[in-house]
């Protein structure tokens, strides 16, 4: 996706050009947090790879920006943070499943993949998640709060002590024992477990540290770097100065994909290099940060990232011995450059003062390969910023995007077209007349009120601390998804509210996300759907700047998407609709990873069977909202019942796509939201909001099956704006 | 689709002008006092949508966006919208079915395409075979004389078109109302005009059947 960042001029032309792609990460801390929260009977140690291709998908400069990740640590106190101490759920705290799934409803599927063989267990026993109506009544949950209170009376002095009370205070949880034992116990790595305790010199500290690290940090990490717009154009600068180069320490990947180079070009885990690039530079640059080290050997490597990436700036001195020796001097006394030094500072207001003590002189030569294989396979030789850079620069220069990456014309393109008689730019795509209906009120960017950082870091906090099942609870939350969710976290969101990395918990076992989503996809080259696929790739978003022409990356993405689920799912194999679903999500700006197990999510449970050779359940759809429109309004029912007008001949492009081919962008984008939150009743209340907006006009100007038709499959976007849409849909 | 009979075009009778922002896929065709409809039926991304953009608004896209279900006359392709599609057969007059002169496959499905047309459709519609992008000549997969004669062998009038240079498309449309307006026959003036009242008060579907014994 091709976004224009408008924060640092009002003038198009002038601003930069990134992918928004490489700045969302998914959420991956779902089962993180589950795992902390329920006692698996068979644990499963988080995988890293995992999280390996998540980082990898980020940019180093926006992975973390640490001083601001510390300060939200130090400054708040999350509903959560005092899981340690409670005792670990028992096996009894196994929440309702999320959706309405049957069991039946799954067999039906009958794919060979056996998509979802059982719910996942546990998530957020009710002990440790705190009434979320509760926590939003509170102003400012973020900051109202005290600090943490870390005393501990128990403390004791001796590191080994501290760790075998770290081990004893965490024995349900297997996997992060076996990272502290072999982060504490493995020859090396004992001194950097010395320097990370001496710095810290309270135990508790540690384990209440590394609770709140890995429970929020890498939802953390995403948030911020997603957040951290501004940085796009560095990252953009960055990337075209440091010339994209072979990782000498990576292993050559094992992964098939990526050297057949066939005509499906495969998914790469990171969707530009420009991240590992950086990522690269940073750690040989800075790898003599004790704490960056110990984060990277917990596997927290944007975390450390971020912590050297507010290292002081004066790279280009860093090979001289004098000027790390200044910054050992500075570290040791933060207090003298405490302007400076933004992390070590904010870090010892976490841990307290005397993590000013912290030694910095180790530096491991093995982490910097460590830390490259948390990266899983790299594909150096892609360069796609480039190429999008390139692509963008050109599009920019035809047309321009507007905030949800359609092009917008100007008024005088405008004008030449209607003059030439030439509709090429206006047919491709009715979203066009979001433009000339309701210019004015379209935001062209988010506002910024619902993008402003308390609201965000309240997402934030929602998502990792409750689950789906309570946040649909929520009237407040709600009310909350009506109005529509904020666009900087609305990929973020949607994977959780899905509660998708829970649901593929089971069919994934110890693969990865990544792996699973390649293997499908490459489990079957030949299909005859895939030429139907094919057609129909141009033909979905055409006027969106992400699906422009075939070298955008947006349908390389849903090509693979596409075909993946071909695969996943013989039975239904493609219909046509799931590409404006797979289109959605991705200029939602969901990855392309995250989007397909989404769309297995919603196709096996919002829209289960809509796709199916019979769409059963679009057809069982279309008859109940006969019915529902007939109890709601006899007159009009009536009306279109005269005219021969089936239900089925209008909603089947509504349902089928979610509204997205019938309606203005905005108003889709909000439905969807809603439709995330509450599930398929949304679509009959929106069916039922615009039957109730167009009731006047069908009942008084449309009287045959053709105006009827006209009307309904080519709704007048003024008449059917966010607003009027929810107004309607909510009487 | 709208189809008068006839061929008096009067300024009064023309469409409005078109709003670019909102296009239709639909056919304004302003003959004379009936209203027809026209069915395109075909294999997914034969070009159906572009035919009809082509001789609504004599335009042409690369990309246009894939149909769902049924847009005003218009199908969706893939098989599994036959079930949707199938109850728009009945209320057609015409049917036209298009495949891909460079793709054998929807050639081959036409056959499958007729027989929908048997099962679902009015009998005694009008059909008319379509080969559509016959600008891609390097890349043609079907015979013009291959799908000649097989038109020829279900009477069926057969054209070669292309919505992208707009060879043949008007001949099309108009090959297909001539048809239905002779199968139709043309009433006196004084019917017509009762029918163009009638129009706008009755489903045009009983007005035709008035015309066509037996039909239906």
């Amino acid at each position: 996706m091709v976004l224009i960042n408008k924060d640092s001029s009002s003038n198009l032309n002038q601003s930069e050009v990134v992918l928004l792609e490489d700045l969302f990460i998914p959420v991956t801390s779902k089962r993180y947090i589950s795992s902390f929260n329920s006692h698996q009977a068979s644990p499963s140690p988080y995988n890293y790879k995992d999280l390996a291709w998540t980082l990898n998908n980020s940019d180093a400069q926006t992975v973390l920006d640490a001083s601001e990740f510390l300060q939200e640590l130090n400054g708040s106190q999350r509903p959560y943070q005092d899981s340690t101490a409670t005792p670990p759920a028992e096996d009894n705290h196994i929440s309702p499943q999320p959706f309405d799934l049957k069991q039946n409803d799954i067999s039906r599927i009958g794919s060979n993949n056996t998509p979802i063989s059982s719910l996942p267990e546990a998530e957020y026993p009710e002990e440790f998640s705190p009434d979320l109506n509760q926590f939003l009544n509170e102003d400012s949950p973020l900051l109202s709060t005290p600090p943490l209170d870390l005393s501990l009376s128990t403390t004791t002095s001796k590191p080994k002590d501290i760790l075998t009370s770290v081990i004893a205070r965490r024995s349900s949880n297997v996997y992060t024992i076996e990272n502290l034992a072999s982060l504490f116990h493995s020859g090396s790595e004992i001194q950097i477990a010395n320097d990370f305790i001496a710095s810290a010199k309270n135990a508790y500290k540690i384990i209440k540290y590394i609770n709140l690290l890995e429970k929020n940090f890498k939802y953390q990490a995403d948030m911020i770097s997603a957040r951290n717009k501004m940085s796009r154009n560095r990252i953009l600068q960055n990337s075209q100065n440091l010339s994209p180069k072979p990782l000498p320490t990576v292993p050559p990947t094992s992964d098939p994909t990526t050297n057949n180079g066939d005509a499906l070009d495969l998914p790469t885990k990171r969707e530009s290099v420009q991240g590992n690039t950086l990522f690269e530079s940073m750690l040989s640059k800075k790898s003599n940060n004790p704490f960056a080290n110990t984060l990277l050997k917990l596997g927290l490597s944007s975390m450390a990232l971020g912590v050297m990436k507010h290292e002081p700036e004066n790279d280009s001195s860093n090979n001289d011995p004098l000027n790390i020796e200044k910054e050992l001097d500075a570290l040791n006394n933060p207090d003298k450059h405490s302007g400076r030094f933004s992390t070590s500072s904010s870090f010892s207001r976490l841990i307290g003062p005397d993590a000013s003590n912290a030694h910095p002189s180790i530096s491991n030569p093995n982490l910097k390969l460590a830390a490259l294989q948390f990266l899983d396979n790299q594909n150096p030789n892609l360069n796609s910023l480039n190429v999008g850079e390139m692509r963008a620069k050109k599009l920019q220069s035809l047309e321009k995007i507007d905030s949800f990456g359609f092009l917008t014309f100007s008024d005088d393109q405008l004008k030449e077209a209607r003059e030439r008689n030439v509709s090429r730019y206006a047919s491709r795509n009715s979203f066009r007349s979001v433009r000339e209906d309701y210019n004015s009120q379209l935001s062209t960017k988010p506002s910024t009120d619902e993008n402003s950082e308390k609201l965000l870091g309240e997402w934030d906090t929602i998502l990792t601390t409750f689950s789906p099942k309570q946040i649909r609870k929520s009237q407040k939350m709600q009310s909350l998804a009506k109005n529509g969710f904020p666009y900087l976290r609305r990929p973020q969101i949607y994977w959780s509210l899905l509660n998708a990395y829970d649901i593929h918990y089971n069919t994934i076992k110890d693969s990865t996300f990544y792996d699973e989503y390649t293997r499908i996809l490459t489990s079957s080259t030949e299909n005859t759907i895939f030429e139907v696929i094919e057609r129909d790739l141009n033909r979905s978003f055409p006027s969106h700047a992400y699906f422009y022409d075939e070298s955008c990356n947006g349908q390389k993405k849903m090509r693979r998407i596409l075909r993946a689920y071909a695969n996943y799912n013989p039975n239904v194999g493609y219909c046509q609709g799931m590409n404006q679903i797979v289109g959605i999500l991705l200029i939602v700006g969901l990855p392309e990873v995250e989007a397909f197990w989404t769309l297995v999510v919603l196709l096996e449970t919002y829209l289960l069977d809509y796709f199916t050779p019979q769409l059963t359940q679009l057809c069982i759809h279309g008859k109940v909202f006969g019915v529902l429109l007939s109890e709601h309004n006899k007159k009009l029912a009536n009306h279109l019942e005269n005219a021969g007008v089936d239900p089925l001949m209008y909603v089947t492009p509504w349902f089928m796509t979610i509204f997205a081919m019938s309606l203005p962008f905005d108003s889709v984008i909000r439905i969807w939201d809603w439709f995330i939150f509450r599930g398929p009743k949304v679509l009959f209340r929106v069916a039922l909001g615009i039957m109730d907006i167009l009731s006047p006009e069908l009942l008084n100007n449309c009287n045959t099956i053709d105006k009827i038709l006209k009307l309904l499959l080519h709704i007048p976007h003024s008449t059917v704006t966010p607003d009027k849409i929810f107004n309607a849909a909510n009487k | 689709m709208y189809c008068y009979q006839g061929l008096s075009l009067e300024p009064e009778h023309l469409p409005p002008p078109l709003n670019l922002s909102f296009p239709l896929p639909y056919l304004f065709l302003f003959f004379s006092d009936y209203l027809f409809k026209l069915l395109l039926i075909g294999n997914s991304g034969v070009g159906k949508s572009c035919l009809l953009l082509r001789f609504a608004d004599d335009t042409y896209t690369e990309s246009y966006i894939s149909t769902i279900g049924v847009d005003f006359w218009d199908t969706a392709g893939q098989e599994r919208f036959r079930t949707i599609t199938s109850s728009y057969y009945r209320g057609a007059y015409g049917i036209i079915v298009v495949y891909d002169v460079t793709d054998m496959e929807s050639f081959n499905d036409v056959k499958q395409w007729f027989e929908e047309i048997d099962r679902y459709a009015s009998e005694g519609v009008d059909k008319l075979l379509v080969g559509n992008k016959c600008d891609l000549s390097e890349s043609r997969a079907v015979d013009y004389t291959t799908a000649k004669d097989f038109a020829d062998s279900q009477g069926i009038p057969f054209l070669e078109t292309s919505a992208k240079d707009s060879t043949n498309v008007e001949q099309a449309f108009l090959t297909m109302a001539k048809q239905i307006k002779d199968r139709v026959g043309a009433p006196n003036i004084q019917q017509q005009q009762d029918n163009l009242k009638r129009t706008i008060n009755v489903s045009q579907g009983q007005n035709v059947n008035n015309q066509n014994s037996g039909c239906c």
